[in-house]
């Protein structure tokens, strides 16, 4: 047994040698102008874009009054100006195909009682049916903290959150590759354009919230208990092809998880006169327009019931 | 449970071997058991009663065949046979033979009101089906004594590492070793170092060839085989023989994890795949490609059909006919039954035209060079599997029409393959290519280690070539997909 476990050990180290010498290689040796690695795999990404834009800008060390969490619903729905109108201060942490799994670390690595004074979670069904794979290949390129970044990689309980740490940890990039023109600033990414068609009709696919989705988001909600952030967990205007059953599941579980706290789930899927055509620029992502009117009634509400103080 | 998941990886194998070892020989079995219906019930729980049923028949029919001579050992065997087949029916053709009915129904202008069955096929339903039925007609043919110990006989159909996809085991290998009595041997097999380790390499192979080649070639060929009508000759081609690289790996990666879990606990497996695309010919493919399959096929329904010895229209028959059932068995769909039928077409045109082939050869003066002959023949025969593979991968039979007709009636344009990179991810495609590539080069050589034919070097050159593969697993590996081809049979 002895000499298997030393085998087993030699073993080891010898993946671990040819493991970390052939990343060096791929992501030194560039091959028509671009590391190998990124030839080699879909989940590798580039550092840049919004989330490097993002997460350098967010300084931990301010005070926010309020923090917002969540998918592209909450990076481009939620815009940070309104809070600005309103006196608040606000910053937009969300980020592409975020899912709970994700936002745990980023809350965990970035958030507390001292820096946040209210954290708004976007929560939508598609979220919940997602691994977080995508979210996990964009932010551990490009969140600023390692803590954050092995977190959900590991979190993943997938060999390619390992790749994704290796390309983080070799190739520490100081500058972003790219920058996304649409990127505004305080987290907020904007789009002016309107889809400008009418919504289809609700889909009608089976939806399974995944179980480990819905694990990390009962976290995060411990987690904000636990550090003392007031906690608003909110669904942003919804065109009609998303007021379907995949909303009505999303609803019904929140409900069974909230009742007997007192954090609110404030869901305006189904707001009455909500304009399909003008106030989104794709099929489910609010543009500037729909964002600042959003916004606006979300900030009303929150200073109605008494998460922001009026100023 | 997929092999290749966390469940599997992390704690299902590692817990069922630890305890394998630790509990005494004669509980092993029953953690055999406990962890095979486990296994099983991780895909649709309430379908280890299918299982169950099946394992009950067969287990009191091989009983009272053997207590039996005569005309009721007939019957008794006969009652195994319906009731097995009845559940493979029933679970497996129904929806098939349905549409089928109500098609020809509708094409006669009739009304057809029967639904489909909304129920999702057993896993490996057609594989743990042959090998319980192997047990019985041995029992019946006396080359196997009945089992007593329904214990036992449930481990023999219910053995986790070739439950859901094979091989397809015979009583007379598995159920004796299940049952040896001798120390070191089958069950009783101790803890061995050297075995445990050759156990370990052959799974990583299998990993490998899964995750690392199969996996990515999926991709590819997904983009195509789901989309016909995007892509010309060229991309269909390309699709085509890297479905050919997929399925192998695939399949003979399933196989080499099975057979290495099973020989770290001691047992011996079938060897199911040969290095089938090395084969001169069609009848040598099928001696490389499923062995446990086209074996099983041989034995109790070919031979019993009176197999070669019979006048030579009635040879062409059974061949016929051995090779439209094995593609019904494959699936229920009349793609699957088309590749069975090329394969036999195959097989019966070899045998018609031998002479002319032989002659052919003698003027071409390749009798003279029997390695550039049996190279021509391989490449001859990778072209004829991997065109029957077209009807095997089609999502349908329109589209296996629209494959066939795309390749040989589009003309041969770079753009086509250019369409083709730009729809699959960058790397994807060069990668894939790349790797396939060195796989065809490495595939030989792993596969003598593998199967002792050739000794592993020792040493650190040993342990290197094994990390390398390790490792390139997780360089390479197409993680997150995908159940195993074979899985759905």
């Amino acid at each position: 047994m002895g000499r298997l476990i030393k085998r087993l050990l030699l073993f080891g180290a010898a993946v671990a040698l040819i493991y970390v010498a052939s990343m060096f290689i791929m992501i030194k040796v560039p091959v028509m102008g671009t590391p190998l690695i990124f030839r080699t795999g879909d989940y590798y990404n580039l550092p840049g874009g919004h989330s490097w834009q993002r997460f350098h800008e967010f300084d931990p060390a301010k005070r926010w009054d309020a923090v917002i969490i969540g998918s592209s619903h909450a990076y481009r729905g939620y815009d940070p100006s309104v809070f600005a109108a309103h006196g608040h201060h606000a910053f937009n942490l969300g980020s592409s195909a975020q899912t709970p799994l994700n936002s745990y670390y980023v809350i965990e690595h970035y958030l507390d009682s001292t820096n946040c004074g209210l954290l708004i979670f976007d929560v939508f069904e598609g979220s919940l049916q997602n691994t977080g794979l995508e979210s996990t290949a964009d932010l551990t390129q490009n969140v600023t903290s390692d803590g954050a970044a092995w977190g959900m990689a590991w979190a993943l309980r997938d060999l390619r959150g390992l790749n994704m740490m290796a390309l983080r940890m070799i190739s520490r990039p100081t500058e972003p590759d790219y920058t996304n023109s649409d990127y505004v600033g305080l987290g907020y990414a904007v789009k002016k354009d309107s889809v400008g068609t009418e919504a289809g009709p609700p889909s009608k696919k089976p939806v399974e919230l995944f179980e480990r989705q819905r694990h990390f988001l009962e976290a995060c909600i411990q987690l904000c208990r636990d550090r003392g952030i007031p906690l608003v967990i909110t669904s942003h205007y919804a065109r009609s092809n998303m007021r379907g059953e995949a909303h009505e599941v999303l609803a019904q579980y929140m409900d069974s998880i909230l009742t007997g706290t007192s954090i609110p789930y404030l869901d305006y899927t189904d707001t009455p006169g909500i304009e399909d055509r003008y106030w989104f620029f794709d099929h489910n992502h609010l543009n500037a327009t729909g964002a600042r009117i959003f916004t606006t009634e979300l900030v009303d509400t929150l200073e109605s019931l008494g998460y922001l103080r009026k100023p | 449970m997929l092999f290749n998941s966390f469940q599997f990886l992390c704690i299902f194998f590692p817990l069922v071997t630890t305890l394998y070892f630790v509990v005494p020989h004669r509980w092993r079995w029953a953690v055999l058991l406990g962890a095979s219906c486990w296994f099983y019930m991780a895909f649709v729980p309430v379908y280890i009663l299918i299982l169950a049923f099946t394992i009950g028949v067969d287990y009191i029919a091989g009983i009272w065949i053997e207590r039996n001579e005569g005309r009721k050992r007939k019957l008794l065997l006969t009652v195994s046979i319906v009731a097995n087949l009845s559940v493979l029916a029933f679970f497996k053709y129904f929806n098939f033979l349905n549409e089928s009915i109500a098609v020809l129904v509708r094409s006669l202008g009739f009304n057809y009101g029967v639904p489909d069955l909304g129920i999702i096929l057993p896993i490996g339903l057609s594989f743990h089906i042959f090998q319980s039925l192997s047990y019985t007609i041995e029992v019946y043919r006396k080359h196997q004594k009945a089992e007593h110990r329904l214990g036992i006989f449930a481990l023999y159909v219910m053995f986790y590492p070739q439950l859901v996809a094979g091989p397809i085991e015979r009583p007379g290998n598995l159920l004796n070793q299940i049952n040896s009595t001798e120390p070191g041997k089958g069950i009783r097999s101790f803890f061995d170092q050297e075995r445990v380790v050759a156990g370990l390499q052959q799974m990583l192979w299998g990993f490998f060839k899964k995750v690392v080649i199969a996996d990515r070639c999926a991709v590819v060929v997904d983009q195509v085989y789901n989309d016909p009508s995007q892509y010309g000759a060229l991309s269909i081609a390309l699709a085509s023989y890297l479905f050919a690289v997929q399925i192998y790996c695939d399949f003979s990666g399933y196989t080499d994890i099975a057979l290495g879990a099973a020989r770290i606990m001691g047992f011996k497996l079938m060897v199911n795949f040969r290095t089938p695309y090395r084969s001169a010919n069609i009848s040598e493919f099928w001696s490389r490609w499923h062995i446990s399959l086209s074996s099983w096929f041989r034995d109790y329904l070919y031979i019993p059909l009176g197999g070669n010895r019979v006048v030579k229209w009635r040879w062409y028959y059974n061949l016929m006919i051995v090779f439209l059932v094995s593609g019904l068995w494959h699936g229920a769909d009349w793609t699957y039954v088309i590749w069975g039928g090329l394969h036999g077409t195959y097989l019966i045109l070899a045998i018609v035209f031998a002479p002319l082939t032989v002659r052919f050869s003698g003027l071409l003066g390749l009798e003279r060079r029997p390695k550039l002959k049996r190279a021509l023949n391989v490449f001859i025969t990778i072209q004829l599997v991997s065109f029957a593979w077209i009807f095997f991968r089609a999502n349908s039979i329109h589209d296996a029409g629209m494959l066939v007709h795309r390749l040989f009636d589009t003309p041969l344009a770079i753009g086509d393959l250019v369409r083709l990179y730009n729809d699959v991810p960058r790397s994807m495609l060069d990668t894939t290519l790349a790797l396939v590539g060195l796989f065809i080069l490495i595939d030989p050589i792993y596969d003598a280690w593998i199967k002792q034919e050739r000794p592993i070097p020792t040493g650190i050159r040993g342990v290197a070539l094994f990390a390398a593969l390790f490792s390139g697993i997780l360089l390479f590996g197409y993680f997150g997909s995908t159940s195993f081809i074979y899985f759905q049979f």
